[in-house]
């Protein structure tokens, strides 16, 4: 009996032993990550876990709140979220835009400068280590080196600069498990220290993002695959018909300094495989910018417009903020990550930017002394490959190390990188962003900037992107540059691979800020830029971009040039225009083309697609369907007419739109380059026209099969604003607008006005702007994507730029104070 | 005390427990508490002491996941569920709880080693 007690007894404690240890592995199992599934137990837990992120829609007056610091100001925020921030000094006012912005933003700003670094392995995995190498091989991590030295040096930006850094650090250090962004919890890992270079490295990833760009390798590729004749036919420096910022026949008065030019410049390259195929028009990038002198508006003052069409993500990449502190009072778009406003308005001034494309990238073949590649010829000099380690800590793998070969012009960003590129193997190359420059001091000075000459030596500090500031202010002036440091080069130099051997291939000199294309108050009374070519043949300096654009600028200096009278809801109006200049010029041919073709009629089918084609307005609006046919159409045209510039496994370009567009109006119908590879018979571009258009039927037939809500344009056309991290729940997707790129409303799917800015400067200045976003970058909040809904619909807001601090408490929700 | 009534009893002062511990302490709080309310009420059989931490576990978690909801009407659990295949945030909840509860039904039924 006591036996079996003593059995049972020793039974139920290895049990209950067991049962124990099971349960122990499981909370430390639940403590960790498993796969791709976050730490369960720290993830689920309905109070510190995901659930906290989950914010109440109401009772905004609970996120009030007082915290000690060492600076002294208060953040009033608005019914958007907007901060009003007050603050005593410029010290403390970047501070506290450096701790709101992190409030609400801090995950995206360590993504994107850990994006930048070639950083994202570290807590992404192993899939992200090829596109770390990339970064680090192209110098990203010299680059922001190279403007932190030239930061340090200017000790007021530097103050600045460790201003914002302290700010962003004192939320992380406030921050516990709990208050974490969402995406920490869910990939597990915790924000790291800010710092200036962090800073640095968001100004590289614009950077990068903006003039990290170029087609010397598939124009090389081209003009040995067609000779100089139809190379400078269908890839032509200057084409006619263009529309440049400086209106055509403005002169110049300055001698432009002069370089030589070298000879025997353009070395062969070997065709090798290219794993990232044609790099094709990057014009998905853009942007408008606008400035009406007060003679053409109704109110009599200076309206300035401005709409950056850049990636659309979630969280947006734009934070809407007003500064304020003595000698500064300002309101605009910031971007989260660098202190001040980059595009906005103070009571005097307003600016915008758009992207100049100026071709700032530039590769170089280099001939090494002998097989090991470790020593090249320079002119009469024999000089050393420089290298650089480079160590990548992969979450979860090895650590990884890398070795990037630097010669004097730039890093050899493909030599021993098996992935991609090998045409590449042995080019190094030389990009404007990888030399230090100043550009926060420039984006400060336009926050503070009173008049014309404040705007004129503010932008001198902005070397690299290269952009097209835009200005208008209360005195009534207005006035557009392309400022950046660009090289003064020969005559297509830059455009094609250049002999790195040879010094006179080399950048020689810059051209002077003061000989950039600028113009002030011209007789047209207005100013724009559109990303096209900068100024006419006449001006002095040979240049080349990489992405010109020919559309936008045209219907933009259309419309500004008829109307009088001009209204702020008339420049809204502009911002949304929808019409598709390239429907309007080449849809007439594509139809004549087609009317010629007996095999066609009599199908109820095509009548009726060509009947709503014919009814067309040519405006890409959202609920019609004769954009998708045109668009499906154009696409297949395109695509179908230089089938030639596609060959798999080589780095080639085809002629862009513009002159794709000349092509079919000017040259024969029997143009060698219409014919149709795959066919045996000799087609000329009527055929090609016919053959899209029935491919084009198919693909709608196809389309309405599977559902016939998808043919209209908005549907198929599918505007998607992402999560950084592609997550479809946290994302926006068929997006209920109009346009596409090439249209002022540049709305495509991936792509669009990621801030439309409309100011009139009268006093009080009337401003109004949109993003689509939303002030919170946390997916669990209602302010997260709120903006969407109304930026679709053409909506804007009015910005609410306080005159003084009582007004901004009067109008705020909740305050964040800080205090000594 | 009538022998009967101690389960109900040990459930509501666990539930109690755990429902404060969780929104002051660590996610694992639950399992420590479930073990101790098995020796605190000395839960007699196995399977009342598996069955005390499971229902205390799950009953806590789910409903500290509903006034989180109530509270905020947010769809965010939803998106998440999503996430995980799943098709709302109260079935992702009612699997989780779930799976807590297994844990601490454990962590109750191991309290038997302390146990004459």
């Amino acid at each position: 009996m006591e036996n079996a007690d003593r059995h049972r007894g020793t039974r139920r404690r290895l049990t209950s032993g067991a049962a124990l240890l099971v349960s122990l592995a499981l909370m430390l199992l639940f403590n960790h990550k498993l796969g791709q599934v976050p730490p369960p137990g720290k993830f689920f837990d309905p109070v510190h876990g995901f659930m906290a992120n989950a914010e109440s829609s109401r009772d905004l007056a609970s996120y009030a709140c007082a915290l000690p610091g060492p600076v002294q100001g208060n953040i009033y925020m608005d019914d958007r979220l907007v901060p009003h921030i007050y603050a005593k000094d410029a010290y403390s006012l970047f501070y506290l835009q450096g701790y709101v912005t992190a409030k609400y933003r801090l995950w995206q700003m360590e993504t994107e400068t850990r994006a930048a670094a070639g950083r994202l392995s570290e807590v992404l995995g192993p899939s992200l280590l090829s596109y770390d190498r990339l970064q680090r091989r192209l110098g990203m991590d010299s680059a922001a080196e190279n403007a932190l030295s030239a930061l340090e040096k200017d000790s007021l930006m530097f103050a600045f600069v460790s201003a914002y850094t302290s700010g962003v650090n004192a939320y992380i250090q406030s921050l516990s498990y709990e208050a974490y962004p969402l995406e920490y919890k869910l990939l597990d890992y915790r924000p790291e220290p800010w710092s200036p270079l962090k800073c640095m490295y968001l100004l590289k990833y614009m950077a990068r993002d903006l003039a990290g760009f170029d087609d010397d390798v598939p124009y090389t590729h081209v003009l040995a695959m067609i000779g100089r004749r139809d190379f400078d036919l269908l890839f032509p420096d200057r084409p006619e018909g263009i529309d440049p910022i400086i209106p055509t026949g403005t002169s110049w008065n300055f001698s432009p300094i002069q370089v030589d030019t070298a000879s025997d410049c353009f070395p062969a390259v070997p065709m090798r495989p290219d794993s990232s195929m044609a790099s094709q028009q990057h014009n998905e990038k853009g942007s408008n910018n606008w400035a009406v002198a007060p003679s053409r508006t109704a109110d009599g003052y200076a309206i300035l417009c401005n709409d950056p069409h850049l990636q659309l993500n979630l969280p947006s990449i734009w934070y809407e903020v007003q500064l304020d502190a003595p000698g500064i009072h300002v309101y605009g778009a910031s971007l989260p990550g660098a202190p001040a406003v980059v595009v906005g308005f103070n009571d005097s001034i307003a600016w915008g930017e758009t992207n100049a494309g100026r071709d700032v990238q530039d590769w170089f073949q280099m001939t090494f002394e002998d097989a090991s590649r470790q020593t090249y010829r320079y002119g009469d000099s024999v000089l050393h490959v420089v290298k650089k380690p480079e160590c990548f800590h992969v979450r979860g793998a090895k650590e990884f190390w890398d070795t990037v070969y630097y010669t004097l012009h730039g890093p050899m960003v493909y030599r021993d990188f098996a992935s991609a590129m090998q045409d590449r193997a042995d080019m190094s190359m030389q990009w404007q962003a990888l030399y230090p420059s100043d550009e926060f001091r420039a984006i400060y000075m336009l926050n503070v900037a009173k008049n014309y000459d404040d705007y004129r030596q503010a932008i001198t500090y902005f070397e690299c992107p290269g952009q097209n500031f835009v200005f208008a202010s209360h005195c009534g002036d207005i006035a557009i540059t392309q400022q950046g440091k660009f090289p003064v080069e020969w005559k297509e130099q830059g455009k094609f691979v250049l002999n790195g051997n040879d010094p006179l291939c080399n950048w020689q000199a810059f051209i002077p800020f003061a000989e950039n294309p600028t113009i002030k108050d011209p007789e047209r009374g207005f100013v724009s830029s559109a990303n096209q070519y900068p100024a006419d043949s006449t001006y002095p300096y040979y240049y080349y971009g990489f992405d010109f654009e020919f559309f936008r600028n045209h219907r933009i200096n259309a419309v500004l040039s008829q109307e009088n009278n001009i209204t702020i809801q008339d420049m809204e109006n502009l911002q949304q225009d929808n019409f598709n200049s390239l429907a309007s010029d080449i849809l007439p041919l594509m139809m004549q083309a087609v009317a010629a073709d007996p095999r066609i009629h009599g199908d109820p089918a095509v009548t009726a697609i060509l009947d709503t084609l014919h009814a067309w307005n040519y405006f890409d609006d959202p609920d019609i369907t004769a954009p998708t046919y045109f668009q499906i159409w154009w696409d297949t045209l395109y695509t179908t007419l230089w089938d030639e510039f596609r060959k798999p496994g080589v780095s080639l370009i085809r002629p862009d739109f513009y002159n794709t567009m000349r092509a079919m109006h000017d040259l024969p119908q029997d143009f060698a380059y219409y014919d149709i590879l795959a066919t045996p018979g000799k087609e000329t571009l009527n055929d090609v026209i016919d053959t899209a258009f029935s491919c084009m039927m198919r693909i709608v037939e196809t389309i309405r099969s599977h559902d016939p809500g998808r043919i209209t344009w908005y549907a198929f056309k599918d505007t998607r604003i992402m999560h950084l991290l592609q997550i479809p729940v946290f994302s926006v997707s068929e997006v209920h607008n109009g346009g596409y790129r090439n249209i002022i409303n540049a709305s495509s799917q991936t792509h669009g006005p990621s801030w439309r800015m409309v100011v009139e400067m009268s006093s009080p200045v009337k401003a109004y702007g949109i993003y689509p976003g939303g002030q919170s970058g946390n997916p669990g909040s209602r302010y997260y994507a709120d903006f969407i809904p109304d930026w679709a619909a053409g909506k804007y807001y009015a910005l609410h730029f306080f005159a003084t601090e009582a007004a901004a408490k009067d109008a705020s929700q909740f305050v964040i104070q800080v205090n000594e | 005390m009538n022998r009967k009534g101690i389960f109900p009893l040990a459930l509501l002062t666990g539930i109690v427990a755990c429902y404060i511990a969780q929104v002051y302490l660590p996610w694992w709080i639950f399992s420590v508490l479930c073990f101790a309310i098995a020796i605190l009420w000395k839960l007699p059989s196995p399977k009342q002491r598996f069955r005390a931490g499971f229902i205390i576990t799950f009953v806590t978690w789910l409903l500290l996941f509903l006034r989180r909801k109530m509270e905020t009407q947010s769809h965010l659990d939803d998106e998440i569920a999503h996430l995980f295949h799943l098709p709302s945030g109260i079935v992702l909840y009612l699997v989780v709880s779930a799976i807590m509860g297994i844990a601490g039904g454990l962590a109750s039924l191991g309290a038997g080693i302390l146990m004459k």
